[in-house]
């Protein structure tokens, strides 16, 4: 258990009657959320929730968690909850913005996550790049591959080591078919934040570029980093049961890691990991049916529609396929 | 993993911990809530519901809105917000959702686009305001009108569909508007199906001591700090402390529309029946952004309004409802208030009357249910199964024979004045004292009936006995909040003054 976390459960259990008491149990949210520990965070926020319900900051936790495990209809209730008690609020506007990027919505959330750039004072240095970061992303999946240079560049004028904002910097320029500068931003990404997930994304660009020994080596580190993390609630499961199915060729492995994540949590890109997973192994009627789970809420992401596209071939589906 | 969680987290947490709202103890009806205190012109201040006692087969909703409007406030004065949707609702069958409601949308039109303000009579050449439309209106250069809309599970229909509904400015002053009454009174308006409407800026018909109110309960010496005299108690007709809403006005709506409107079956019941009881609340929304771009899509079917306010019973939301749920309570539907039962059934206030030696029952307090659910003595036809649900409404049993206004009972039920709070809710009601005796337990006997009182007794204005049952906007050029000699209700008080010590 992390420190910070352990630290603020101890002062929960000390102080539970002080006036500090939702203070602390607000930070341990926090710690829980960063920490991905989602159904505990769900618990906390629930808790916090009822007893201070005009508290925008525990509604903006709570919204976060029933994202995060995959609870969209309760996700939108208390997101549309929040933007109602304080209309144009920045928490309840990147939630939104969020829940309409996952609903395949994505000039709805480019809209909303502009307002909220608008109302974010310039001394939330790192709220405003995260936001720039976010339309950056949003606009290249949308195919405006200038717009999302000049968002990404803009976030790093700011924060030039903000390791979100250079994978996103490093997606324009695979986009632009500069593959090499997009292999050295992202060599300096995982360099400045050495998560597998960040890993994964640099052996698929050394992949993409034909160096096949370079990319053996980063896929050969990350598999070994994201089973070190498998077992922990920051993990890279998503992306290595992507390796398994698309690079390693070991299905079994791949529905193994999803199956153990989905017992975690049910967003779109879980169902998504265990449908490609299903599919790999042969299983395309279950896959079929995890992927429509997945596709329920809308989300036009190009992996996970991709994904859909080739289980539906798989199954004689036309619809699908179109 | 793919998904990588919102950075906008922990310094958002910093942000908004240190903006946390924080809000008074009561303030009438008046931004009650951190919610209604940044948005005015959608906080209702009041909301009335009674049987008129000049025509008793119709009911009378008053909804008041935008608080402490000073009559001298120009260029533009008062408007009603065309971007607030402002409704009055209905339960008839005692689940606490609204079974037929009214709904109020205001448009302004600009008409001396090239002059500074928004009235102007008896100068220039513009003739005195005398009209809201036509000949004598030409100085109106800021005006609105509105539409009515009638909601129920049946459809939408416009009421006075065909009619200009114009809503009445505010008393500009004497140059101006010559005769204010008779301007005003041309804002009423009778539409068919025997409804009756006003909408304009009126003498706020409120009254309290919300000085000595905010100062923590700070009453005045001469009203015995908070515990009135017999005399002072039995006087419904003066004061004995400074009336905080002397002098301001108020944006007013006020329809009347016959009982069988109100009732599930269309029929006028006798007051044993419980079909005669109607839960009524006012409620102010506005358009909002919503989470998905198709707002009727089957996730959490969000509106494309959304609500800022609601009112039924007075002083709940200010007495009862804790500042971390005043937003919640405000923004939410009556339906849902199970979740502040604990507030229902053992109020903070009792504590603090407690604490000072004023005798309450202990909790819980089931003795508060009847502002809450349908059960005698509101509901005496009410079976346990027709008590509905936990929801903050203000009931009106439309059974009980209306009390000629001039003989009505400031303390309304409490003084054996049936038709009177919390039986609805007439602007001569004092509130204030019956909810804060109410809160000290004086439903729940006689042994708990102490006569807790801020001292104000009655309106600053003479409240009319007609429609629309509230007086006509003070006059910006003669304006005075009355704070000295010959504040209406003092007359009795040395020098005509209310004591402010």
């Amino acid at each position: 258990m992390n420190h910070r976390v352990a630290f603020f459960r101890v002062l929960v259990v000390l102080v539970p009657m002080a006036v500090c008491a939702q203070t602390v149990q607000t930070a341990l949210l926090t710690q829980l959320l960063q920490r991905h520990e989602f159904t505990q965070a769900l618990e906390t926020a629930t808790l916090l929730h009822k007893q201070v319900p005009d508290d925008l900051t525990i509604r903006a936790y709570l919204a976060d968690a029933y994202i995060e495990l995959g609870d969209y209809e309760e996700a939108v209730k208390t997101t549309q909850a929040l933007m109602n008690l304080r209309p144009g609020n920045p928490l309840g506007l990147t939630r939104a913005g969020r829940l309409r990027e996952l609903h395949g919505d994505n000039a709805g959330a480019l809209e909303l996550l502009h307002r909220a750039y608008e109302v974010t004072s310039p001394q939330e240095v790192s709220d405003r790049v995260s936001l720039l970061t976010r339309m950056a992303r949003l606009q290249l999946h949308s195919g405006s591959v200038a717009e999302a240079e000049t968002l990404v560049n803009t976030a790093l004028g700011t924060t030039p080591d903000e390791p979100e904002a250079i994978g996103v910097l490093a997606q324009v320029r695979q986009a632009q078919h500069r593959n090499d500068e997009a292999i050295a931003l992202l060599e300096k990404r995982f360099a400045l934040e050495r998560r597998a997930g960040n890993l994964f994304t640099l052996a698929q660009a050394l992949d993409t570029a034909g160096q096949k020994q370079g990319a053996a080596k980063a896929f050969a580190d990350f598999e070994q980093k994201a089973l070190d993390e498998s077992d922990r609630a920051a993990n890279a499961n998503h992306e290595l049961a992507d390796y398994y199915v698309d690079y390693a060729h070991r299905p079994t492995q791949a529905l193994e890691v999803a199956s153990r994540e989905l017992r975690r949590r049910h967003d779109v890109f879980t169902l998504d990991a265990y449908a490609w997973s299903l599919a790999a192994c042969g299983d395309y009627v279950q896959a079929s049916l995890e992927i429509h789970k997945a596709l329920a809420f809308g989300s036009k992401d190009p992996v996970i529609l991709r994904h859909a596209s080739e289980i539906a071939a798989h199954l004689d589906g036309q619809d699908w396929s179109r | 993993m793919k998904t990588k969680l919102l950075s906008l987290v922990t310094p958002l947490v910093v942000l908004l911990l240190s903006a946390a709202p924080s809000a008074p103890l009561f303030a009438a009806s008046h931004r009650e809530a951190p919610i209604t205190a940044l948005d005015q012109k959608a906080d209702i201040t009041d909301w009335y519901a009674f049987v008129d006692p000049n025509k008793p087969d119709h009911v009378v909703f008053i909804m008041n809105v935008d608080p402490f409007l000073e009559p001298t406030n120009g260029p533009n004065y008062f408007p009603f917000d065309p971007n607030v949707l402002y409704e009055m609702k209905v339960d008839w069958n005692h689940d606490g959702v609204e079974d037929i409601k009214f709904q109020f949308r205001f448009t302004t039109q600009i008409g001396l686009p090239q002059v500074f303000t928004g009235f102007v009579g008896g100068l220039a050449g513009i003739p005195p305001i005398t009209a809201l439309q036509g000949t004598g209106s030409q100085g109106l250069s800021l005006s609105q009108t509105y539409t009515v809309t009638e909601v129920t599970n049946n459809g939408v229909q416009q009421i006075g569909l065909g009619q200009t509904l114009s809503a009445v400015p505010t008393n500009v002053g004497p140059r101006t508007m010559p005769n204010y009454a008779a301007l005003a009174a041309q804002g009423i308006y009778s539409l068919s199906g025997g409804i009756t409407v006003f909408a304009g800026t009126v003498a706020d018909p409120f009254f309290i001591d919300l000085g000595a109110a905010f100062d923590s309960l700070n009453f005045r010496t001469a009203t015995g700090g908070g515990v009135l005299s017999a005399a002072a108690d039995g006087d419904d007709h003066n004061n004995y402390a400074p009336n905080a809403l002397a002098g301001f006005n108020v944006n007013s709506i006020v329809l009347e529309v016959p009982i069988t409107m109100l009732t599930a079956d269309g029929q006028i019941h006798p007051a044993t029946d419980a079909n005669a009881v109607i839960g009524t609340w006012a409620t102010t929304s506005r358009a909002q952004a919503t989470v998905l771009a198709d707002p009727f899509g089957s996730l959490a079917e969000p509106s494309l309004y959304g609500q800022v306010q609601r009112l039924g019973n007075p002083l709940i939301n200010e007495l009862i409802i804790g500042t971390g749920s005043k937003d919640t309570f405000s923004t939410d539907a009556p339906k849902n208030d199970a979740q502040f039962a604990s507030f229902f059934l053992n109020p903070l206030l009792a504590t603090i009357f407690s604490s000072i030696g004023i005798p309450v029952p202990p909790a819980p307090r089931t003795d508060l249910l009847p502002l809450v659910q349908y059960i005698a003595p509101i509901c005496p036809g009410c079976t346990a199964a027709q008590a509905g649900p936990i929801a903050d409404l203000l009931r009106l049993n439309t059974g009980i024979p209306p009390t000629p206004l001039a003989s009505a009972k400031r303390l309304g039920f409490l003084a054996g004045d049936d038709a009177g709070f919390p039986n609805g809710r007439r602007p001569v009601d004092d509130v204030v004292d019956i909810a804060a005796r109410a809160v000290a337990g004086a439903l729940a006997g006689s042994k708990y009936n102490t006569p807790i009182g801020d001292g104000v007794n009655t309106s600053a204005s003479a409240l009319p006995t007609t429609f629309p049952f509230e007086a006509p906007a003070y006059s910006g050029r003669q304006s005075s909040h009355n704070a000295g000699p010959g504040q209406p209700g003092c007359a009795l008080q040395p020098n005509g003054i209310c004591p402010t010590n």
